[in-house]
C-alpha cells in the first residue's frame, strides 16, 4: 500500500545576518544553513496494517508524513502510495488519503460543522446517499449530533478533533495518517478516540499510519512501530520485539511487610540493578541469565514479604532509553 | 502617579518601539520606495497639466513640486501604527496586559509612537535623496519659515498620534475595523492635503476640508515650510493646530473613560 | 467544469463565513467605495483645473479610471487572497490544500471573499458611465465586447503579477511588502495615461510591470486613441489576451515554484 524508498529531507534557509541592515541582507544573502530532517528512511506498509510512527521531537516524523501525503517533495528517494506518487498525483492521491492533524484543523472556521461536512462530500465528489449513509455511521461512532450546527470555533478541543477524524474519514480513504491525534485531549476524549480508530481499522480495514508521543496510544492501537531518529530508521517491527531488543529485562516488585527488616540480597549472577526504597524493592534482571522461581525462592528467603509482581518494561521507558541512548542495536 | 515616576516607564517604551522599527527595515525601505514613486508620479502629473505654463493661480510649478515633495516625504514619515497596535492588542486579549501596567494605557502609547518616530528617523537619511531625485527639493525661503515648520511639524505628529489612537480605540467596540481603516486612510490621505494642496481645491471641497483636523497633519506644516502658510500667518496656522490637538485631547479622554469603563466593568 | 462547480461550493463557503459578520460587510463596500473616490478626485480636480492630464480630458480620464477600477474589482473579486498568502503559508494552512482533490491555488483563492471587491465594482461602472454619457466612446456591440474582455484582461494581468511574485514566496515566506508595494504601483500609476511619462519609464511600465497593458492600452483603443502610442496599435487592442496569456505563464510559474514548499514548523 505505501512504499518508500531512501527518501531525504533537506530545508534549506537564509542565514541570518546581524548587524547594520541585516534584515535586508538576510532577505539577499545567498548563504542557507542545511538541516537534514530526514536523512534515508525506506519502509513498506500493507494495506490494513496500523503502523505506529514514533522518534523524539523533531526526529522527523512529521516532515515523514508530509511526505506521504504529498505537502512536501523529498529531496530524493522515491514514495509510492497506492501506486499513486504522492505530490505529481497529487489530486489522485488526495481522494485515497485521510490526513488529521492533531494541532490544526481542516475544518471551516466560521461555519457550523456540518456545513464543513457537506463541503468536504462535494470536494471529494461523493453521492448524497453515500455521504448520509457514512454520515450516520460516523455519527454514531462519534456522538457528533450534539454540535454538528455549531460553528467551529465554538467547538471544544475534543469536539473539533472528532470532527476533524469525521471529515477525514467521511469519503472512506484507504489511507488515513494521523498525526498526534490525542494531542492535549483528556483521558474520556483520548479513549474515544483510540475506540474509533481501532473500529475503523477492523470493520473498513483503512490503513493507518499514527504519530504520537502518547505511547498508551501504541500500546493499545498498532502491532507495528517504525522508529526514527535524527532522520533515520532505528527499528521496524513489532512492539514485542521492540521490547524484547531493548529492554530484555523483566522487573520483580517485592512489597515488605511494615517494620521487618530490610537485609542485603545475596549476590546473583542475572539481576541487574535494584532499587531500594523502605518497605519496597524493585529489582530489575535477565531471565535469560536467572529464572525467575531461583530469584523469587532468594528473596522470600532473605525477605518478610507481603506482595509480589513481575513487570514488563513499559513501552515509555524503552523509548526514553532508546532516545537516550541514540543508537543502534541490531 | 506622578509624570516623573513615570518617565522611567516611557522611556523603556520608547527604546522597545526603536528596536522594533530596526527590526522591520525591509518594509521600511519598502515604504520609502513606494513613497518616491507617489512622489514621482505627483511630480510628473502635475508637470503634464501645468503643461508648459510657467505658473497656474499664482503659484509656481517649482514650488508646488516642492509641496508635493515635502509633504508626500511628511506623510511616509508621519504613520503612527499605533491604531494597528491597539486593533490587534484588543483582538488578541492582550490588552488586559496594558491596563494592569502602572502607567496609563494612552501614554504608553504615546510612548510608543514616538519611539516609532525615532527609530524611522534615520531612515530619513535614506528617503530625502530618494525625494530629491524623484521629486523637487529646496529649503524653505526664510530660517522663520524653516524653523516654523519643525515646530509645526511636531504639533502635527502630536495630531497624527491623537486621530491614529482615536481610530483604534473604536477597536472596543467593534474589531472588525476593515473597512473603517481604509475609509480613514484614504479620507484622511485625500483631507491632509497631501496630494492636491488646498488652494487648487474646488471651493466648496476646500471649506469641507478646512473645517477637518486632517489638514493640520501635511497642509499647514507643509504651508509654512514653503512661505505661504495656511490662514495667512505660520503664528495663525500652528494656533489652528494646537486648538485640535486641544480638542483631539478631549476627544480621547472621553473615549478613553467610556472603553475602560466597558472593559473594566463589561469584561473584553 | 466539475472544477468550477467545486470552486462554486469552495467559493459560497467563503461567502458565507463572511456573512457571519455583517456590519464588517457593510463597511467593507463603503469603505472600497471611498477608498476609490479619493483616488479619483485628485484626477478629477486636476483635471477640472487644468483642462487635461497628459492631453487627455475628464472625460477620457474618467473612462480610464473606471476601467481600471472595474479591472481591480474583478482582480480583487478573484484574487484577494493572494494577499493572505504569507500567512498562509507560515501558519501551514497550505498543508490542508495540498491534501485535497483540487488545485492548491483554486483553494487559496476561495478562501476568503473581500467584500470591498463590490466597492471598486461598484465605483468602477458608476465612472465608466458618467465617461460614455460624455460620448466619449462609439459605442457599438463590438466595443462592449471589448469593454467587458479588457477589464477581465485587466484583472488577469494583476492576479498573473501577484501570483508569480507569490510564488516567491515558497523559498522566502515573506513577500508581502514586496506584493504590496507593487499593488500599489499599479494603483497609482494605472490610474493615469501611460504618456505623460517619459519614453524609457513608458517601456518599463509595458514590458517590465505590465501595467500598461491593464487598462491604458485598451482604453486607447475604446477612445480612439490608440494611433498616438509609442507601441504598434495591434499590440495595444490585443491586451485582454495578453492578460490570459500571462495569467496562464503565472500558474505554471507557481506550480514550478510550489515544489519549494517547505511547511510549517520544520
Amino acid at each position: 500500500m505505501i512504499e518508500v524508498r531512501d527518501i531525504a529531507r533537506e530545508f534549506r534557509r537564509p542565514r541570518q545576518v546581524h548587524g547594520p541592515l541585516g534584515g535586508l541582507r538576510t532577505f539577499f544573502t545567498r548563504e542557507v544553513d542545511i538541516v537534514h530532517a530526514v536523512s534515508n528512511v525506506s519502509f513498506s506498509i500493507d494495506a490494513g496494517e496500523v503502523v505506529g510512527y514514533l522518534g523524539a521531537n523533531g526526529a522527523g516524523k512529521s516532515t515523514t508524513i508530509k511526505m506521504l501525503s504529498g505537502i512536501l517533495v523529498p529531496t530524493s528517494g522515491t514514495i509510492t502510495v497506492n501506486g499513486l506518487v504522492p505530490w505529481e498525483d497529487r489530486e489522485a492521491n488526495a481522494l485515497n488519503i485521510g490526513v488529521v492533524f492533531g494541532q490544526r484543523t481542516q475544518l471551516w472556521w466560521d461555519l457550523p460543522l456540518i456545513d464543513s461536512l457537506r463541503i468536504i462530500a462535494k470536494l471529494y465528489r461523493m453521492e448524497t446517499a453515500h455521504y448520509e449513509r457514512n454520515l450516520a455511521r460516523l455519527d454514531e461512532l462519534l456522538e457528533l449530533t450534539p454540535f454538528l450546527d455549531t460553528p467551529v470555533r465554538q467547538l471544544s478541543l475534543g469536539q473539533r478533533m472528532r470532527g476533524d477524524l469525521t471529515a477525514a474519514m467521511l469519503y472512506e480513504p484507504k489511507i488515513l495518517y494521523l498525526d498526534e491525534p490525542t494531542i492535549g485531549l483528556d483521558v474520556v476524549a483520548k479513549e474515544r478516540m483510540r475506540g474509533f480508530i481501532e473500529r475503523v481499522n477492523q470493520e473498513s480495514g483503512t490503513t493507518i499510519m499514527l504519530t504520537t508521543h502518547d505511547l498508551a496510544d501504541v500500546e493499545r492501537l498498532t502491532k507495528r512501530i517504525i522508529f526514527i531518529d535524527k532522520g533515520l530508521v532505528l527499528f521496524d517491527g513489532p512492539v514485542a520485539e521492540l521490547k524484547h531488543r531493548y529492554a530484555p529485562y523483566r522487573e520483580l516488585h517485592v512489597t515488605l511487610a511494615p517494620n521487618g527488616d530490610q537485609p542485603e540480597l545475596p549476590q546473583m549472577p542475572g539481576i541487574i540493578d535494584i532499587e531500594e526504597t523502605p518497605g519496597r524493592l524493585e529489582i530489575r534482571f535477565d531471565p535469560a541469565t536467572i529464572a525467575v522461581a531461583d530469584l523469587i525462592a532468594a528473596v522470600v528467603a532473605s525477605h518478610p514479604v507481603t506482595d509480589l509482581a513481575i513487570v514488563e518494561p513499559a513501552l515509555e521507558s524503552v523509548v526514553r532509553e532508546i532516545v537516550q541512548s541514540g543508537e543502534v542495536r541490531r | 502617579m506622578s509624570f516623573v515616576a513615570n518617565i522611567p516607564a516611557w522611556r523603556e517604551l520608547i527604546r522597545a518601539s526603536i528596536r522594533f522599527q530596526f527590526m522591520y527595515r525591509f518594509s521600511v525601505i519598502m515604504g520609502i520606495l513606494l513613497a518616491g514613486v507617489t512622489i514621482y508620479l505627483l511630480t510628473v502629473v502635475w508637470t503634464s497639466a501645468y503643461a508648459g505654463q510657467d505658473e497656474v493661480g499664482g503659484i509656481p510649478l517649482k514650488l508646488m513640486l516642492v509641496y508635493l515633495t515635502i509633504s508626500n516625504l511628511q506623510s511616509w514619515y508621519l504613520k503612527p501604527g499605533i491604531g494597528f497596535d491597539i486593533v490587534d492588542r484588543v483582538r488578541e486579549g492582550q490588552i488586559g496586559f496594558d491596563l494592569t501596567r502602572p502607567v496609563s494605557y494612552p501614554s504608553q502609547l504615546i510612548a510608543t509612537a514616538a519611539g516609532d518616530q525615532l527609530g524611522m528617523l534615520p531612515m530619513v537619511v535614506v528617503a530625502l535623496p530618494v525625494a530629491a531625485v524623484l521629486g523637487e527639493l529646496a529649503a524653505p525661503p526664510s530660517w522663520q519659515a524653516g524653523v516654523g515648520y519643525l515646530a509645526s511639524f511636531i504639533i502635527a505628529w502630536f495630531i497624527a498620534v491623537e486621530l491614529a489612537m482615536i481610530i483604534g480605540l473604536v477597536a472596543f467596540w467593534t474589531l472588525e475595523m476593515t473597512g473603517f481603516m481604509m475609509v480613514y486612510n484614504l479620507v484622511g490621505g485625500f483631507a491632509t492635503g497631501a496630494l492636491v494642496p488646498l488652494w487648487f481645491m474646488p471651493d466648496l471641497l476646500r471649506q469641507a476640508v478646512q473645517l477637518l483636523p486632517f489638514q493640520s497633519i501635511v497642509y499647514v506644516p507643509v504651508s509654512i515650510y514653503i512661505g505661504i502658510p495656511a490662514t495667512g500667518s505660520m503664528y495663525t496656522a500652528m494656533a489652528l493646530q494646537v486648538f485640535w490637538a486641544v480638542v483631539l485631547a478631549g476627544v480621547i479622554a472621553i473615549v478613553w473613560k467610556r472603553a475602560l469603563y466597558r472593559t473594566v466593568i463589561q469584561g473584553g | 467544469m466539475e472544477r468550477f462547480s467545486l470552486m462554486r461550493t469552495l467559493a459560497g463557503a467563503a461567502i458565507r463565513s463572511e456573512l457571519q459578520y455583517r456590519a464588517n460587510a457593510v463597511s467593507s463596500i463603503i469603505g472600497g467605495i471611498l477608498f476609490q473616490i479619493t483616488g479619483f478626485i485628485v484626477v478629477w480636480i486636476i483635471a477640472a483645473r487644468f483642462g487635461q492630464i497628459g492631453d487627455w480630458g475628464l472625460a477620457e480620464l474618467t473612462f480610464l479610471y473606471g476601467m481600471r477600477l472595474t479591472s481591480h474589482g474583478i482582480f480583487y473579486a478573484f484574487f484577494s487572497q493572494m494577499f493572505e498568502l504569507d500567512r498562509v503559508l507560515i501558519t501551514g494552512e497550505f498543508d490542508r490544500y495540498l491534501v485535497r482533490p483540487l488545485p492548491p491555488l483554486m483553494q487559496l483563492f476561495t478562501r476568503k471573499l473581500r467584500i470591498n471587491c463590490f466597492g471598486d465594482l461598484i465605483g468602477g461602472s458608476a465612472l465608466l458611465i458618467a465617461a460614455s454619457s460624455g460620448g466619449v466612446v462609439d459605442w457599438s456591440p463590438i466595443a462592449v465586447v471589448y469593454l467587458l474582455l479588457a477589464v477581465v484582461g485587466g484583472a488577469l494581468v494583476e492576479g498573473a503579477v501577484q501570483i508569480t511574485l507569490g510564488s516567491l514566496g515558497f523559498r522566502f515566506l515573506q513577500t508581502y511588502p514586496l506584493r504590496a508595494s507593487v499593488n500599489e504601483v499599479f494603483n497609482v500609476y494605472g490610474n493615469y495615461p501611460n504618456v505623460i511619462f517619459p519614453t524609457a519609464l513608458r517601456a518599463v511600465l509595458t514590458f517590465g510591470l505590465p501595467i500598461a497593458f491593464v487598462a491604458f492600452f485598451p482604453a486607447s483603443v475604446l477612445l480612439n486613441r490608440a494611433d498616438e502610442l509609442s507601441v504598434p496599435a495591434w499590440l495595444a487592442s490585443i491586451a485582454p489576451l495578453v492578460g490570459l496569456v500571462l495569467f496562464l505563464i503565472a500558474v505554471r510559474i507557481w506550480r514550478w515554484q510550489s515544489a519549494n514548499y517547505q511547511s510549517a514548523g520544520n
